[in-house]
This record gives C-alpha cells, structure tokens and sequence, in this order.
C-alpha cells in the first residue's frame, strides 16, 4: 500500500481510529482563545468501539461561558460526525454547571437558542463565533508583524506584501482564520488586513500593529487563566487525558 | 502604608469581600459551583503559602479580614465591592449589609460600596437611595452578569440602567465599580462585552467607571473604550496575582494599560480574599517590566506603582494622603501615550 492511498483510505484498526479522533477534535477551537481543544487539555478521553466514537469534554471552571461550551461541544460533535467511518458520535460535557442543556441541546441537533429558550437571540451565538474569529485573525497578524519586524521588514513593506510574497507556512494559519470568515485568501490579496479584510494603509500599519498586540496580549493572558484552572481543578498534567 | 528602600506606598485596595460562602448558607449546585470556582482561583495563582483549605474559604472571621489588610497587609484603607449571588446563597454572597457592618466599627479604615439592579424597577430605585443614606454611599458594584428569574443578565445600556446612573450622580455616588473580568460567571450572551461601558462613561461624564478586572477576556475592547473615555478606569483585581505565577503575562497586560490608558488611571484591588494584599503589594513594588519589554512598555517608575497602589483611589474616594506618600511632582516617565509607537 502506497502512502497516498493509506492516507485517503479510511481506517479500520483501533489506534488508527483513535489517531483520527484526535486530529478530528483538533480542529475544534476554543473561540475565546483561539487554540484547539485538544492542546488545551479540554479532550479529557476518546473511546472508539468499531464505528462508535465517545469523546469527553471538561473545562477550567463550572462557570465556564455556556455560549462558548456549546461552540465546543458542537464542534467536536460536527468533527466526529465528519469521519466517514463513523456511525455513532457522543460528545459530553463534564462538570458544568449546564452540562444537561448542552449535552442533551447538542445530541438532539438543537440550536443553542432552543436549548436555552431563555437566553434567546437566536442569531448571537454565531455572530459570538465571528467576533472571537476577528480577533484571532488580528492576533495571528501579532505574530507575524514580529516575525517580519524581526526579519527587518518596514511597516511600508508590510503594508505592501501579498500573501503570495511570503512562504506558505507563515501564513498557514492567517489564511485558515481568513477562510473560516469568508475573505478573500489569494496569494494576490494583502497579508495585513483589518478585521473586515480590508487592507492596511502604509499610513495606518504601525497603529494597526499595535491593536494585534493588544489583542493577542488579552487572548494570552485568558489562555494563561483558563490552562491555570484546568491544572487546579483536574491536577498536573490535563494534556495526558487523551491519551 | 508599604515602606520599601525608604519610600513610603499608601495603600487604597480598592476591591475585597467579606463574603458567606458557607454550606449552611448555600442554596444550591450553582452556589457551591461559585465558591469553588472562586477558590480554584486561589489556588491557582497564589504562592503556596497563600492558599486556604476550602472550609475557611468559605466562610473567614471578621478577624482573619482585619488582620490579613491592615495588621500585616499594608493596606490603609479597603473598599468593599458587593456581590449579592440571591439566587445562589440563602442570605446572599457578599451584601452591603454585610459588609456594612464590618465598616462601621471601623469607618477610618473600610468603605463601604452599594450596588444596584436595574431589573429591580422604581423598587430598586428607593431602595438605591435608603442604601445611600444608611452607608453614605460613594461607590457603587455593579454585576451585570448577574441572574435575576429567569434573566441571564443586564447591560449599562438598557433604559432602567440610565435611570439608576442619574439617581448615583444625583446622591453623589460618583464611583461606578463595573465587573467586566474572566468569564466564570453563568451568563447571557456575551455579558462581558464592554462596550455598554462607553455608551454609559459618555452620557454620565460626571461618574468615573472603574471596570473591575480590565475587562480582561476583552482587554483590547476595553484599551480602545478607555482611550476615548477620560472617566474609565482599569481595576487590577485578577490581574494582580499574575506577577507571582505568570510575570511575563503580567508585564504585558499591564505595559498595554499603560500604554493605552495612563499611569493615572489604573488602580490596585486584591479581591480579597481570593488573594491577600501584602504579597501582592511586596512582589508589586519589587516588579519591574522585564528588560526585553522596556522598549515597548517602558519602565515602571516608583511614582507610577504609587500611584497604582493607592494614589489614584484616593484621588476617586477623596481620601487624605500623608505627606511622605504623595507623589513626586507630576514628572514625565518612561511610559509612551497613546499614538506614539516604539523607537
């Protein structure tokens, strides 16, 4: 069997099922923080039995936003339900104070409105969803803007680069979070946009790098709290929970 | 007051509770959820002589409070910050009366805050009022993530809101302490967003708003909103401990408060007694931003950590200063306004 076609095959023993369970739930972010569950240790086990997935989900705190615990476990639930070999996917929420309307909302293949009648706003929740996904995009700009600072690039230079002008895997995970917003992610587009995909004037890219930093500071310092609680509240080595 | 290598830190924590957390008083899964959340919190980033078995947690004596702020906690004056939880605790979490009490035996040293419900209607109204009068209001908590019935939640923008800010300006209360922090809370939609914050720092210039816990999931929302609003501030609680366990996390929220809001307008809570003030006051005043930062965030000058420490509370709470701890005269720091950009 060639490596091409062992990768397109679906798989049929258990670690390999395991394997794609995780790869599976690591495409699944936390919104807030802008990292897959899986890294922040919020996978607490898979099982796979033939064709049935179960995987659990715990969080640093009972208080955890629901809005956001509904995001993930849909997510997760959504990524499981994409393995084709898959014919049964649970997906449970530990320890939270509404893991019953999540868990039981997100079985039923209800939206988050129905599951919680009294939180209602139908629409917020995917428009929540957005707005952590414009901030993750300036965040990754943070990064990037360093690395080219770094790499004695002038704010007039990257103001003028296109994504094509730069190695693919600098840009890998700006044009995943542009794709996942609907903008345009082509190598002639520009590499610095604002939250809209507008782009950044020569004029404007300095004060435009300083709002990423101070995005990317408010989502790292969130992730320090959040990765702090779990340890507190599951012990030393959440990560080794899906193992 | 702090003295360290001879200069004198008045000291203003302008965020503790005397809270019930105990079994007796709690209601129910969502009570017991809370405190131990709050003690998870605890733990999490105090140093671990710092850290209190959960059954003193929930419910610490008059005496552990006084003794902890003012007889080796270097603090010379605390404000309470409400914190009500009806719906989780049978006699509430944290309530003015509560509190109250325990300032009136000792009026020199703790402040008293109310706090209000708009959903509470004219009732709250006249009730807003008896709790000026009986505890001389001049600060007011606010949870706008609070359950009311079947309400997840409140916004400073919602029309009985307006009503409440003018009847605070009206009895003098100019100090509006607003939770805006992590997001442990049972909450309605997005009931951290902190833009409800500037519609109402606009309309009520006479009010200082102090958002609790620098909005800290929205710390660039909040950043943008103080930069436009004069009468917001940044309130430290939560992000203080952080210069024990997460020091570079720590430089960086605070070098970007700096940096988009000023020295002036940042103001020191302990949040006790999730964490006591003397060792964040002593690892605050031995902080310094660390070298490879300076060129972003500038240094932190000893006028500035006075200033954070108790200055400007007590600039807000007219709270009288003795003459070793008043600032240098107002001199240029290392720290860079808004607009300007790194060398």
């Amino acid at each position: 069997m060639t490596p091409v076609t062992a990768a397109s095959a679906p798989p049929t023993g258990a670690a390999e099922r395991s394997e794609a369970v995780t790869a599976a739930l690591g495409t699944v972010l936390d919104p807030e923080l802008d990292r897959p569950i899986t890294e922040l240790g919020f996978v607490r086990s898979v099982s796979v039995d033939g064709g049935r997935v179960a995987a659990r989900l715990r969080l640093p705190t009972y208080f955890c936003a629901p809005n956001f615990a509904w995001l993930m476990v849909e997510g997760a639930r959504r990524a499981l339900a994409g393995l084709s070999w898959a014919t049964e996917v649970t997906v449970v929420l530990e320890d939270h104070f509404s893991s019953d309307e999540i868990n039981h909302g997100v079985a039923c293949g209800q939206e988050f409105a129905e599951a919680f009648p009294l939180l209602s706003d139908p629409d917020r929740l995917e428009e929540l969803r957005r707005t952590f996904l414009r901030k993750g995009l300036l965040a990754v700009q943070e990064r990037l803007g360093r690395r080219l600072t770094d790499h004695g690039w002038t704010t007039g230079q990257m103001a003028e680069a296109r994504l094509g002008d730069l190695p693919g895997r600098l840009t890998v995970t700006l044009v995943r979070r542009r794709k996942a917003l609907g903008l345009p992610a082509a190598d002639g587009d520009p590499v610095f946009t604002d939250e809209r995909g507008r782009a950044v004037l020569p004029a404007g890219m300095e004060a435009h790098l300083l709002r990423c930093r101070t995005t990317a500071v408010g989502i790292a310092a969130n992730t320090e709290i959040c990765e702090g609680l779990l340890v507190t509240r599951y012990g030393p080595d959440p990560k080794g929970g899906i193992a | 007051m702090y003295t360290k290598d001879g200069v004198d830190y008045f000291v203003v924590d302008g965020h503790i509770h005397f809270w019930d957390g105990s079994e007796e008083n709690t209601a129910n899964k969502y009570g017991e959820g809370f405190i131990r959340c709050f003690h998870d919190y605890q733990r999490n980033l105090s140093p671990a002589e710092w850290v209190w078995p959960l059954e003193k947690f929930r419910k610490y004596s008059e005496q552990d409070l006084m003794h902890d702020l003012f007889e080796t906690g270097y603090v010379d004056v605390a404000i309470f910050q409400p914190t009500y939880l009806s719906e989780f605790y049978v006699n509430g979490f944290n309530t003015t009366e509560r509190n109250g009490r325990l300032a009136a035996k000792h009026p020199d040293r703790l402040i008293v805050n109310g706090s209000f419900d708009p959903r509470a209607g004219e009732a709250g109204l006249a009730e807003l009022e008896r709790l000026a009068a009986e505890w001389r209001l001049r600060g007011i908590k606010l949870y706008t993530a609070e359950w009311r019935g079947d309400s997840k939640g409140w916004k400073l923008t919602d029309p009985g809101a307006q009503d409440y800010l003018a009847k605070c300006a009206e009895l003098g209360i100019r100090n509006i302490h607003v939770h805006k922090g992590p997001t442990i809370w049972p909450l309605n939609r997005d009931a951290f967003d902190v833009a409800d914050v500037d519609h109402a720092a606009t309309a009520f210039p006479e009010l200082n708003f102090i958002v609790e816990h620098s909005g800290l999931p929205r710390l660039e929302d909040f950043c943008w909103i103080a930069t436009q609003e004069p009468n917001v501030y940044a309130g430290l609680s939560v992000v203080m401990p952080f210069v024990h366990s997460r020091p570079g996390y720590f430089a960086r929220v605070l070098g970007e408060l700096l940096y988009w809001l000023d020295e002036d307008r940042i103001t020191f809570g302990s949040d006790y007694a999730i964490w006591s003030p003397r060792w964040l006051i002593e690892k605050f005043v031995d902080f310094q931003m660390p070298e490879e930062l300076q060129s972003e965030y500038g240094v932190l000058t000893t006028d500035v950590k006075r200033k954070i420490l108790g200055l400007n509370l007590a600039r807000l709470y007219d709270l009288k200063v003795p003459e070793t701890a008043l600032s240098a005269a107002a001199t240029p720091t290392a720290k860079m306004s808004a607009g300007q950009v790194p060398a």
